[in-house]
């Protein structure tokens, strides 16, 4: 028989073999944060620098003088995240260096909130830069406190069961839309072929690219620690947190059609919603139908609407300099 | 190559004779000039740098400290609300080691909102770890800016490179702009020793517990006391290159005086003049001109201030509370000597958010110091005068 | 490197620079559980009489590696491409791929399977020789499996049968339809290769007594089958038109072809009655099936139902025998009565009950009785017999020291499958007892003979999978011969796999229980503490796992179980 015995097996996920982490990293079991960054970093390879602000890999990476990853890793202030990666980026072109991906990898707070203005700064400058915030949707790091990417209805210890988070979790990926950035998607670790599939397309496309990568927290959701990769599932498939990825701000593609399975599976396993009622409940499955009305109107208008013009200038190419205008 | 440019124009040639290769920045006024030349430069092809045009200070500062981590010559300017947007990031720089040069055009900190000169802004990065140069003209602005990179990198600590708002940001001088060929003889490409490389991963910026935090400072502690050496050896190889030569303060006619005037910046050039004048009258005045404030030369001011009669520190800053800052600390270097060797200490505060300093103010102050007419430790110059103190702290009427 | 522990600050770098691997860090001290590869028991193989290690076979199919999935299952099995043409495969109903596009098609696979490979690449190797000799009588699918496993532990074996053949029932029992007789010959001859003698032509009790056998072997096997038919019980049945069906299948398999009556009535719902009246339509006989119950209490396999239904084969149901009707010394009928199902009896079946005045004439002129075998025991000594069976314990030994039975004399179930599962651990006892070992206080389940840690307490059913990883795919055809050509002669109506269809088959099964290296663990694992082996499987880094238990929660198949940390 001709079958190679390694030949693809469509049952099985399959992932690059390249390990680019080390263990013995201080995450707590269990954590999403850990998980991601190894996927992350399947995908982008060892040919990468990493910068980390203020947030739970902060620690993870490893205390003085330990490193958890095998490539370079600048620790910067909580709020540069985007910023610093942009440095690391002129500096290696300013080297010649141009092959080399920087990923910024910031937590929700980093992203949603502090960081949110030199992202913002980053992005309308259209830095040849990957951001990926991990969203465990909380400050974590300091104990769960509430962040802007706080949904609806959850306790954190500054929105107790008594007053739980009343708004909507901000929309990042729309906020990047408005920017008109390259690419921007969402992604999951309990879907690493999307995940890698990702990285690695934002990887060959020049300035920036956000990817909102949704992580669970044994600690910070009150959920069993086996059970992570599991609550990241049904974030998908609840459609909480649906999967898709937008290019050059207008053409939107729906990567994964959810099963819609009740949001009440993916509360039940996180102890922050157990506080909730059967009208909260129904407010959530409400604002999840909605949201994918909204999602799937913009996919319809982002097949209708022709691409945008391209900007005025192009993404200047190492070496070139701005023409005479004699 | 000689040319007429402005302070800021000095900053501009510094940084592009430095080949600085990433550039950091956010406009603010004084400091505005500063950049726009540079984005000319970078536009034109005559500085081979990138220049991140950013959203706020914060991320300017920001950009260097990545771009240097990563191995890069950075770069920025700012002044004054820029500054202290920076502050955290000041820290993060110096505690990073990473040897960067900030241009700050001195401004008066708001409110109420004021573009024009005093130190608050500078001085307030004083505990950071940052050395910081005070300029008196844009001849020194450019040679210091090209200096600051050369100890910068040799100590792996950031510099402060200071100017006044417009008395030196926008004031046109006759400068000597050296040649290319001879500041990369005088500064060769950054070879840092620890960074950002794929050959030698590692996590720079990690986790540091209680057993091991104290010394990474002490360290950079020896390194501030490292630079008094390193600053006058370069400034002595710069003036045997270019017959400029620099140290850590500058003495003018100090010979037998028994009063000596303390103070920086370009309230020195309009001190000389006095000083000039007052020994034509017999009165033996002295000038000394701070020059490097970080590290602080407590044994050059021992050495240059011991044994004199009377010494009258001009300081255009306050930490409110005590004195200003120059006086503060020489007070403290010179406490040192023997209490024979003390001169009488005499401060003045003048000259706050731009207020002119004029030679009539300084032969006025010296004057008085000369006399034993300052009786308090210090004295806020030409300002209206307190009568009640308790009403006149008070801010309403 | 960064000094980990500088004496001076000379040797300390001017910044947290930090470019040790974490590795030194032992997180692993953290945990309080931790996980364990543990295979467990698939749901089918939990069924499987025969006692295949079902998805270890579909593994090896589905990594494209057939000749060793062809030798894995003939680790114990030296029947598989007969068993996967005869057998009633009660594996699939228990198949948890069936909600999810329908059961594997396990008998076609273990057919595909058993049809792969040459005798030399699939000889197994043998133990060293014992000097250990044994007799098994009867060379039916036990005996054949007992010989073939006792032969592959080093023991000289000997299996005497009285007819010419090797195969008993699989060679008189069964059509070549259903079971080419080059494919029982290609499996008895790879048993033979394995040093098994075969002795032809030898009844015990007649050519040779038990007695002798056990004086000139260190063990026996009885395995002697079912050979006696069950007679109808109604008047007419001497009548030389009413024949045994066992005995007739066996003439017609042997390639007689006896003067029969034209229409004749197959009485029962078995196999042996669908295998004559298959085999009758074949040789121009036209069949009436006869049975006493509905087609759903048919004990025949379903499928060999369907395939008589479609052969045009004519079935009449809840009917039962009452009288051979002879007129002038001819049979010219059968005449029977309507029933109707009453209470569930003990076998679990409803009870046929006969209508009052429902009689009737089944027009026939000749009449086949296949109502079940029994056991023919006479020809063993009196400490043998136990009503229908052989006496033995449970471990397969009988009353007399060195005897042991096994296959349907002892059991009775009823399938080649059950008899090879006992003949599988029958040899497993007698390899004990050979060897001078204490035997064990009941015959050892074929799983444990797997030659694999597998944990037989826990059977995986869906509710331990996480089918978050395994999609619905639909269940192949499976190709059949048209009815209408396939009835002119015995060629095999049911078409094997191709490899491709095969493979594509063995990539449907969800391994339950199974480890295959499908890498979940080791991809989502967060503490990168789980590493392939060079060789199949996984080492886990005990000195980082932290016990989080994602690989447990995200193994596909429960291959692992989450225990607590022994401190």
């Amino acid at each position: 028989m001709a079958v190679d015995p390694k030949a693809y097996d469509p049952r099985n996920l399959h992932l690059p073999e390249l390990e680019v982490m080390h263990s013995g990293h201080l995450a707590c079991p269990g954590c999403g944060a850990a998980l991601g960054m190894r996927q992350a970093l399947k995908a982008l390879g060892d040919n990468t620098m990493v910068v980390i602000p203020a947030c739970c890999w902060a620690v993870i990476v490893g205390p003085y003088p330990y490193e958890a990853l095998k490539v370079p890793v600048l620790q910067v202030a909580f709020e540069t995240a985007a910023i610093s990666a942009a440095g690391v980026r002129a500096a290696l072109d300013a080297q010649g260096k141009h092959d080399t991906t920087v990923l910024a990898w910031a937590g929700d707070g980093g992203t949603f909130d502090i960081g949110f203005q030199s992202l913002s700064g980053a992005v309308e400058r259209n830095d040849d830069i990957i951001y990926v915030c991990y969203d465990n949707e909380a400050y974590m790091n300091t104990g769960i406190q509430r962040s802007s990417a706080t949904p609806y209805g959850a306790w954190t210890t500054t929105t107790p069961v008594e007053a739980p988070k009343a708004e909507p979790k901000k929309n990042m990926v729309e906020i990047m839309v408005e920017h008109r950035i390259p690419y921007t998607a969402t992604a999951s670790i309990a879907y690493p072929e999307d995940f890698i599939r990702k990285l690695r397309k934002a990887q060959s496309i020049r300035g920036a690219k956000f990817i909102h990568l949704w992580i669970s927290c044994p600690a910070g959701h009150k959920s069993e620690e086996r059970y992570s990769v599991k609550i990241a599932r049904l974030a998908v498939e609840t459609g909480i947190f649906p999967l898709y990825e937008v290019e050059n701000g207008v053409h939107y593609t729906i990567n994964h059609e959810p099963a819609f399975t009740d949001v009440a599976e993916y509360l039940r396993l996180q102890g922050r919603f157990r506080h909730l009622k059967d009208e909260d409940i129904e407010t959530i499955r409400r604002n999840i139908e909605w949201e994918w009305k909204r999602l799937r109107a913009k996919a319809e208008m982002g097949r209708t609407l022709p691409a945008p013009p391209p900007p005025v200038r192009a993404v200047v190419e190492e070496g070139e300099h701005e023409p005479s205008t004699e | 190559m000689r040319k007429v440019i402005k302070g800021n124009g000095a900053v501009a040639h510094g940084v592009r004779l430095a080949r600085a290769q990433v550039i950091s920045a956010y406009p603010i006024t004084p400091q505005t000039s500063i950049i726009e030349e540079l984005a000319s430069m970078v536009a034109e092809g005559e500085l081979d740098a990138r220049f991140i045009k950013v959203e706020s200070e914060h991320s300017a500062m920001a950009g260097c400290i990545a771009a240097s981590s990563a191995g890069a010559r950075a770069f920025t300017a700012t002044s004054a609300q820029g500054l202290a947007l920076m502050h955290e990031l000041i820290h993060w720089a110096a505690g990073a080691r990473l040897p960067i040069v900030l241009a700050n055009v001195n401004r008066a900190m708001a409110p109420g909102w004021s573009i024009w000169t005093d130190q608050n802004d500078s001085l307030s990065q004083r505990d950071t770890g940052w050395m910081q140069v005070y300029c008196e003209s844009s001849q020194e602005v450019v040679d210091s800016v090209i200096q600051a990179f050369k100890v910068s990198e040799r100590v792996l600590l950031p510099t402060i490179v200071v100017l006044d708002a417009f008395f030196l940001s926008h004031t046109y001088e006759d400068v000597e702009i050296p040649e290319q060929e001879l500041v990369d003889g005088f500064l060769p490409p950054l070879e840092l020793p620890q960074k950002l490389d794929l050959e030698h991963p590692a996590a720079l910026g990690n986790l540091v517990f209680p057993d091991r935090y104290m010394e990474f400072r002490r360290k950079m502690e020896l390194a501030q006391q490292h630079a008094l050496g390193v600053w006058e050896e370069v400034g002595r190889e710069w003036g045997e290159l270019t017959g400029r030569p620099y140290g850590l303060l500058e003495e003018y006619r100090t010979d037998g005086a028994e009063l000596v005037l303390v103070c920086a910046a370009t309230a020195a050039s309009t001190a000389r003049v006095v000083v000039d004048r007052m020994r034509d009258a017999g009165i033996p005045v002295g000038l000394v001109r701070l020059r490097v404030f970080r590290p602080f030369p407590a044994d050059a001011f021992r050495a240059v201030l011991g044994g004199r009669r009377k010494v009258l520190v001009l300081d255009r800053n306050c930490s409110f509370g005590h004195h200003g800052i120059f006086h503060q600390e020489i007070k403290s270097a010179l406490f040192e000597l023997p209490a024979a060797e003390q001169p009488e200490i005499r401060g003045v505060i003048a000259g706050l958010g731009g207020r002119d300093i004029t030679p009539e103010d300084i032969e006025d102050m010296l004057t008085r110091a000369w006399e034993g007419r300052l009786e308090e430790a210090t004295t806020w110059w030409d300002v209206l005068p307190a009568e009640d103190p308790v009403r006149a702290a008070s801010v309403r009427s | 490197m960064v000094e980990i522990n500088p004496r001076t600050l000379d040797d300390v770098p001017a910044t947290s620079y930090s470019d040790h691997a974490t590795t030194a860090i032992k997180t692993g001290t953290w945990k309080y559980v931790q996980p364990v590869y543990e295979d467990k028991l698939p749901a089918c193989s939990h069924r499987c009489p025969a006692g295949n290690d079902i998805s270890r076979f579909l593994y090896l199919t589905a990594k494209g590696d057939l000749l060793e999935a062809a030798r894995w299952i003939r680790r114990g099995n030296p029947l598989p491409a007969t068993l996967g043409r005869v057998c009633p495969h009660p594996c699939e109903d228990e198949c948890n791929r069936g909600p999810l596009g329908g059961a594997i098609a396990i008998h076609m696979m273990e057919r595909f399977l058993g049809d792969q490979g040459a005798a030399e690449e699939l000889l197994p190797e043998r133990a060293p020789a014992t000097g250990k000799r044994v007799a098994v009588v009867g060379a039916g699918p036990a005996g054949i499996a007992a010989a073939y496993n006792l032969a592959l532990r080093g023991h000289e074996v000997e299996v005497l049968d009285d007819k010419p053949e090797p195969g008993g029932f699989l060679r008189t029992g069964i059509p070549q339809y259903r079971l080419p007789r080059e494919v029982l010959d290609r499996e008895i001859a790879l048993v033979e290769r394995c040093g098994v003698r075969f002795v032809p032509d030898t009844r015990v009790g007649r050519d040779v007594s038990l007695d002798e056998l056990r004086e000139r072997f260190d063990a026996v096997l009885v395995a002697i089958g079912f050979h006696g038919s069950r007679p109808l019980g109604v008047p007419g049945e001497d009548h030389e038109h009413v024949y045994n069906g066992v005995r007739l299948l066996e003439r017609i398999l042997a390639g007689e072809r006896p003067e029969l009556p034209p229409r004749m009535a197959v009485v029962g719902g078995g196999n042996t009655a669908m295998d004559v009246a298959r085999s009758l339509r074949r040789i121009g006989v036209e069949p009436v099936v006869v049975y006493r119950r509905s087609r759903m209490e048919m004990p025949a396999i379903p499928t060999e139902v369907d395939e008589a239904l479609a052969e045009g084969i004519e079935m009449v149901f809840l009917t039962a025998p009452k009288r051979v009707v002879i007129e002038g010394g001819r049979i010219t009928g059968l005449e029977c009565v309507k029933m109707r199902l009453g209470e569930p009896d003990e076998s679990g079946r409803r009870r046929p009950v006969p209508v009052e005045g429902s009689e009737h004439v089944v027009p026939v002129s000749g009449i086949v009785t296949a109502i079940g075998e029994t056991a023919e025991l006479d020809m063993l000594p009196e400490p043998l017999r136990d009503g229908w069976r052989v006496a033995h314990d449970a471990r397969f030994a009988t009353p007399l020291e060195g005897v042991f039975t096994a296959g349907d004399v002892a059991t009775g179930e009823g399938t080649v499958t059950a008899a090879v599962g006992t003949g599988r651990r029958a040899a497993a006892v007698i390899d004990a007892f050979l060897r001078g070992e204490a035997l064990p206080e009941e015959a050892p389940r074929v799983q444990v003979l797997w030659g694999r840690q597998v944990r037989l307490d826990t059977v995986v059913h869906v509710e331990q999978l996480n089918l978050a990883y395994h999609k619905e795919a639909p269940r192949p055809g499976i190709e059949e011969l048209d009815p209408a050509v396939r009835v002119r002669d015995f060629s095999e109506v049911v078409r094997s796999f191709t490899a491709e269809r095969a493979i594509e088959e063995a990539r449907r099964c969800l391994e339950c229980g199974t480890c295959n290296e499908c890498l979940n663990c080791l991809w989502f694992c967060p503490d990168v503490a789980i590493h392939k082996r060079s060789g199949f499987g996984f080492d886990i880094d005990e000195e980082h796992c932290k016990g989080c238990g994602i690989c447990v929660e995200e193994c596909p198949r429960d291959a692992l179980t989450l225990v607590e940390v022994e401190r």
